[in-house]
């Protein structure tokens, strides 16, 4: 039998098991479970951890490997150590790297959403990334609570279903650091609020409640997604707009509105506060004190290029340079900006299944209630914000994350109308398409799975990469006491590789790592750990050659 | 604009980040899943009520399963054109058919025989194919008509479809004949090998379905028309697959071997037995003349004179490697050997475990979701019908696990019993219930979008995502393109507008795709294909068609190079050359050959 019809079977197998077990046993306990809403997050937020953790052996826990992931975990360090910015070290100039202030403090420049994540999990489970998970099971568990507010219990817990399967355990937010889930969860809370705070037959304190789901949401995605708040906070202020017709409504959802406003407090605050201890002003983003520092991150497409004030590494040039390629030369232009729409329609796969694309049609019959049109303007929204950024990454969406899955849903709900038996097929079918590329994954190293692999789509699972970063940390394992590694590239160096990332207490760190510059400069290094081992790195060769470090 | 553009550049690339809607190809294949079941499970109900009153027109229905494969596979032409011949059998089928549009079984051996030494044909004592006239027959009656020989394996194909509703007509309900026949046409219509080959499988397929559709009629009302069919249904085999004859004859004496306890039933069987009979004979006549023509004996068939000449094709795997008594050509040794070796290996891998390597070959009767169907059959066993239908399909697998290979076309007989066992699989698993009706629902959606989305692939054709995602398709053949050259050849040749002599000369090492094949009359042939004996032996045939314009084609560069005659180089061509056999030396004994031996 030939691949492609065992993989033909194997669809057919499964539908037909689907099929014959839905009615007497799926659709019956899955209606009576959907309506116990606790047990429901409790399963959701399980599932995707569980799922996970049964994956580690050949996809063991994420290793950081790109500079934003290192940003976020100095945030999670600082955190750790109750601070939300660390003193400037007196020896700064060997400790430059990306996305990093040396000066006023050494702080990352990341808003501390993701980092207070990663500081949790690392404080309560040993592993910066149980706080990536947790977030995972936090939106998966909220994705079907924000749903509840939308639509049937039923159809909530398919949606929760189909976060596990989009946004669990084969997923990149899942399987990095980057983040994306934390934003996701805090959209979920926003927009699940909303249609509670305006329910009349929810009682006065549910309707309390729910304001305070709606300012924590609001609160978390300003502190993990600050320029996309705006954008959440435009489509909040859209939702309840409709109310203030009459005084009646207003005062339906006036206690809700100022408990909300009261829960967000605490993150402005914050934000506030973090931008005092890294930029030593109240109102300056340590995001745009990088701007003005290092030339990085790229502003935003109708802003003018940022120009960095300080002396760049090698590295820092070419990392500038590369920000500025992404706005391309030309000057934002109206063709430039529907072009750019337009090229990141494929950007949205990341949250459909495909077999929910034949769903996504039937969503415009639902398009007479207002509120959906509202998701549909929301969505809108959001797409035509988030492209004033030259680059694109999901978690730039990942606010109305949820969203995506209510319009899932809600296509699916109404061809469920027309045939049931259309709907459950095309569910059947995303439990399918997991449940493949889990199985695939979970036998990682048969021949079938390395051979089915190159057709996967949109998952990001890590395979045990980066494989030269882990064996070099290895090493360092090994060699015992305290370790300062000046770290040598070769001029062929590609720029994006940066291994100088350090903790938040740099001398207090067991591994020091630092820029090579040179035997004199060096020589100052050692002198101020005296107490320290010395090696060298060069990352550059076929394998990362560690050796003693000899001036 | 931008709509039209996401339309056209959908398929640009399967990469995500390159695609406009960031799908991949394992993304694509499964949307078009997501869309066509629930598009099915949409439509299904009205699909239904149509299908279901259309299937009771029988003359309708027969109509419409007669154009659909031969439609089907002409609304591809533009991607895989009109199949000419490739393999061996090929030609040797399409010189069959063209003897017999000229009317005739075979011609005199031609006065420079050796020139066209080839597989599978006879150049003593009379120039003609090894093979039996059925398949011929439909070629010829292609090439008759419509002028293409290929036009004869539509038409039988077409016949097949149309047979396999009638005879499910006899077993089943008209919905699941329609059904089935609908799906004879998808399975073994425009992708199937059956119907892009000249080596046949719907003749004696469709002699199945008159067989095995007239059977329970015949058992049912006894009446004669029945009888006539089912023995014109048993010649049409016998002029196909002669050997699986047996198995055809033994299996309809087994449908009525439990009739015959009863007395009063004896004489009844006595008569339709004497009406197949009368129904048969034509056909045994036919054998009986050609194997006289061909061979000069009534008794001998030409595929046993060939057997006795040129060792091939090999022989049962319990009869010993036959010994050539004709001196081979190098082609025809690798051929010999080849076949000597694969027999001697099925041999030695004993009947059962032979048996059992062939069971995955069956699946060229069924697409993999009605795997799931098929086990609900063992069901029906306790009907002796449907025993009866076991037992004639392990009857046949039991037969043809005497062959050394083996080919789809070698159980055609029995292609309409498969159908009616997927059909009696599914209407078991609809009467589990409403579960069981589910579950068959999604068998045949899935059914469905599988030949949706293979003949939607070969219908776009062409384009990146056809040729990444052929290679997946296990159970399709159909031509693409020109692999070996021979329509460019053949173009080249055709714009010349004179009569052509073409020597063929291989290189060390050529294998199986022959080119020297000619038709049935070869002096007034346009082209004339002949083998490159060396400068003074072509010499002879030059002065035997002096008024041709001569060639030199040399297949096995790539792409084949076909030069004028007298512009080649003159050089001995020693793989390719063979001495003219003398009538005067001893014969050699024939010994074992070897493979070597020929370069």
């Amino acid at each position: 039998m030939g691949a492609g019809e065992l993989v033909e079977l194997a669809i057919a197998a499964a539908l037909v098991l689907f099929t014959v077990l839905w009615r007497p046993w799926i659709e019956p306990y899955g209606r009576k479970l959907a309506l116990r809403t606790g047990w429901c997050m409790l399963l959701l937020a399980v599932l995707p951890v569980v799922l996970r953790l049964l994956l580690l052996r050949h996809h063991p826990v994420p290793s950081p490997d790109v500079y934003d992931e290192f940003g976020h975990l100095l945030v999670a360090d600082t955190l750790r150590h109750f601070r939300l910015a660390n003193p400037a070290h007196p020896m700064y100039r060997v400790f430059e790297t990306f996305f990093v202030l040396q000066e006023p403090t050494h702080s990352s420049i990341y808003p501390i959403g993701q980092g207070l994540l990663l500081a949790i999990g690392r404080m309560i489970f040993g592993y910066s990334w149980a706080g990536v998970l947790l977030s995972t099971a936090a939106l998966c568990a909220l994705c079907y609570w924000m749903l509840r507010g939308w639509t049937t219990p039923n159809w909530a817990l398919a949606g929760g279903m189909i976060a596990v399967f989009e946004f669990g355990p084969l997923n990149q937010w899942m399987n990095s650091y980057w983040g994306g889930s934390l934003a996701a969860a805090a959209g979920c809370l926003v927009f699940g609020a909303l249609p509670r705070l305006r329910d009349p037959q929810l009682q006065e304190r549910h309707r309390v409640y729910a304001g305070v789901c709606l300012g924590a949401g609001l609160g978390i995605n300003l502190i993990t997604r600050p320029y996309e708040s705006i954008f959440l906070l435009v489509s909040v202020i859209l939702f309840l707009i409709p109310t203030l017709k009459s005084r009646e409504r207003i005062l339906t959802i006036g206690r809700g509105v100022i408990a909300a406003i009261i829960v967000t407090l605490p993150a402005v605050g914050v934000t506030f506060l973090q931008n005092k201890r890294v930029t030593g002003n109240w109102t300056t983003l340590p995001y745009q004190l990088s701007q003005y520092q290092y030339g990085v991150p790229a502003s935003l497409t109708f802003q003018p290029d940022p120009r960095p004030h300080r002396d760049l590494t090698p590295e820092q040039q070419l990392e500038y340079k590369a920000q500025l390629s992404f706005r391309g030369e030309d000057h934002e232009t109206l063709r430039n900006y529907l072009l750019r729409l337009e090229y990141r329609v494929r950007f949205y796969r990341f949250f459909f299944l495909p077999a929910l694309f034949a769903a996504l049609p039937f969503f415009l019959f639902a398009l007479k209630e207002r509120r959906f049109q509202w998701v549909v303007l929301t969505l809108v929204i959001f797409a035509a914000g988030i492209n004033f950024f030259p680059a694109f990454q999901f978690h730039y969406l990942a606010a109305v994350t949820c969203l995506f899955v209510l319009v899932s849903v809600t296509g699916l709900a109404q061809l469920n109308r027309l045939s049931q038996e259309a709907a459950r097929l095309l569910l059947f079918l995303c439990i399918l398409h997991f449940a493949f590329w889990y199985t695939v994954h979970l036998f990682d190293q048969q021949t079938f799975s390395i051979a089915l692999r190159k057709y996967e789509t949109w998952d990001a699972l890590n395979h045990g990469n980066p494989e030269r970063r882990i064996e070099v940390n290895r090493e360092l394992a090994k060699t015992p006491g305290k370790l300062l590694v000046f770290v040598r590239y070769s001029p062929q160096h590609i720029f994006q590789d940066e291994w100088v990332y350090n903790d938040a207490d740099i001398d207090a760190a067991r591994i020091v790592w630092a820029r090579d510059l040179g035997p004199e400069e060096d020589a100052k290094l050692q002198a101020y750990y005296p107490d320290r081992t010395a090696l060298l790195l060069e990352p550059d060769g076929r394998a990362p050659g560690l050796v003693p470090y000899q001036p | 604009m931008v709509l039209m553009f996401y339309l056209f550049h959908l398929f640009r690339s399967f990469l995500p980040l390159h695609n406009p809607i960031g799908f991949g190809a394992a993304d694509f294949i499964e949307l078009a899943l997501a869309i066509v079941l629930a598009g099915l499970a949409l439509s299904s109900r009205i699909f239904i009520d149509y299908a279901g009153r259309f299937a009771k027109r029988a003359g309708w229905c027969m109509l419409a399963l007669f154009i659909l494969p031969i439609a089907l596979r002409f609304a591809m032409v533009r991607v895989h054109p009109i199949p000419t011949p490739l393999g061996i059998d090929d030609f040797s089928y399409v010189l069959l058919g063209d003897l017999l549009a000229h009317f005739r079984f075979s011609n005199p051996t031609h006065p420079m025989h050796q020139f066209f030494e080839t597989l599978f044909v006879l150049q003593q004592p009379r120039y003609a194919s090894i093979y039996p006239l059925g398949q011929g027959i439909a070629i010829a009656i292609g090439q008759t008509i419509f002028g293409n020989p290929w036009a004869g394996v539509a038409l039988s194909t077409g016949a097949f479809c149309v047979g396999c509703y009638w005879m499910l007509r006899g077993w089943s309900s008209p919905g699941w004949a329609l059904l089935a026949g609908v799906y004879a046409a998808l399975q073994f219509g425009a992708l199937s090998q059956w119907m892009n080959s000249f080596w046949g499988g719907a003749v004696p397929a469709t002699a199945g379905c008159l067989v095995y559709g007239a059977l329970p009629r015949l058992h049912e009302t006894g009446r004669r028309r029945y009888a006539i069919l089912l023995g014109a249904g048993i010649g049409l085999h016998a002029l196909s697959r002669p050997y699986e004859t047996i198995f055809v004859v033994l299996s309809v004496i087994l449908f009525f071997a439990p009739a015959l306890r009863k007395r009063v039933e004896i004489m009844p069987a006595v008569r339709a037995a004497a009406w197949i009979s009368i129904s048969a004979l034509p056909a045994l006549g036919l054998i009986l003349l050609q194997n006289h023509s061909v061979t000069g004996n009534w008794t001998t068939l030409p595929y046993m004179l060939s057997r006795s000449e040129y060792g091939v094709p090999c022989t049962f795997t319990w009869q010993t490697d036959p010994t050539p008594h004709h001196e081979l050509i190098p082609q025809q040794k690798l051929a010999f050997e080849t076949q000597t070796a694969k027999h001697d290996d099925a041999a030695a891998m004993g009947y059962f475990r032979r048996f059992v390597a062939r069971l995955p070959d069956y699946r060229f009767f069924f697409v993999a979701p009605l795997y799931l169907a098929l086990p609900f059959f063992l069901l029906k066993l306790r009907d002796f019908r449907y025993l009866w239908v076991a037992g004639t399909i392990l009857l046949f697998a039991l037969g043809t696990n005497f062959y050394p290979y083996f080919f789809s076309h070698y159980v055609a007989g029995i292609a309409c019993l498969f159908l009616l066992v997927t059909v009696v699989s599914l209407e078991t698993v609809v009467s589990v219930g409403m579960l069981g009706t589910g579950a068959a629902r999604v068998v045949i959606f899935l059914c469905a979008a599988h030949f949706i989305f293979w003949y939607g692939l070969h219908f776009a054709g062409g384009e990146d995502f056809a040729n990444t995602m052929w290679q997946f398709d296990d159970g399709g053949v159909i031509n693409t393109g020109d692999p070996q050259g021979r329509h460019a050849i053949h173009d080249q040749l055709s714009s010349i507008a004179q009569k052509h002599l073409v020597f063929v000369r291989y290189r060390a090492g050529h294998a199986f795709e022959e080119w020297v094949y000619n038709a049935a009359d070869i002096d007034s042939s346009r082209i004339v294909w002949a083998r490159d004996l060396g400068s003074a032996e072509n010499q002879k045939l030059q002065q035997y068609y002096p008024d041709r314009s001569v060639w030199l084609l040399q297949p096995d560069v790539r792409p084949p190079l076909l030069t004028p005659y007298a512009q080649a180089p003159v050089h001995s061509v020693t793989d390719t050359v063979i001495t003219p056999p003398d009538k005067t030396a001893p014969k050699k004994p024939p010994g074992p050959l070897r493979f070597e031996e020929v370069h």
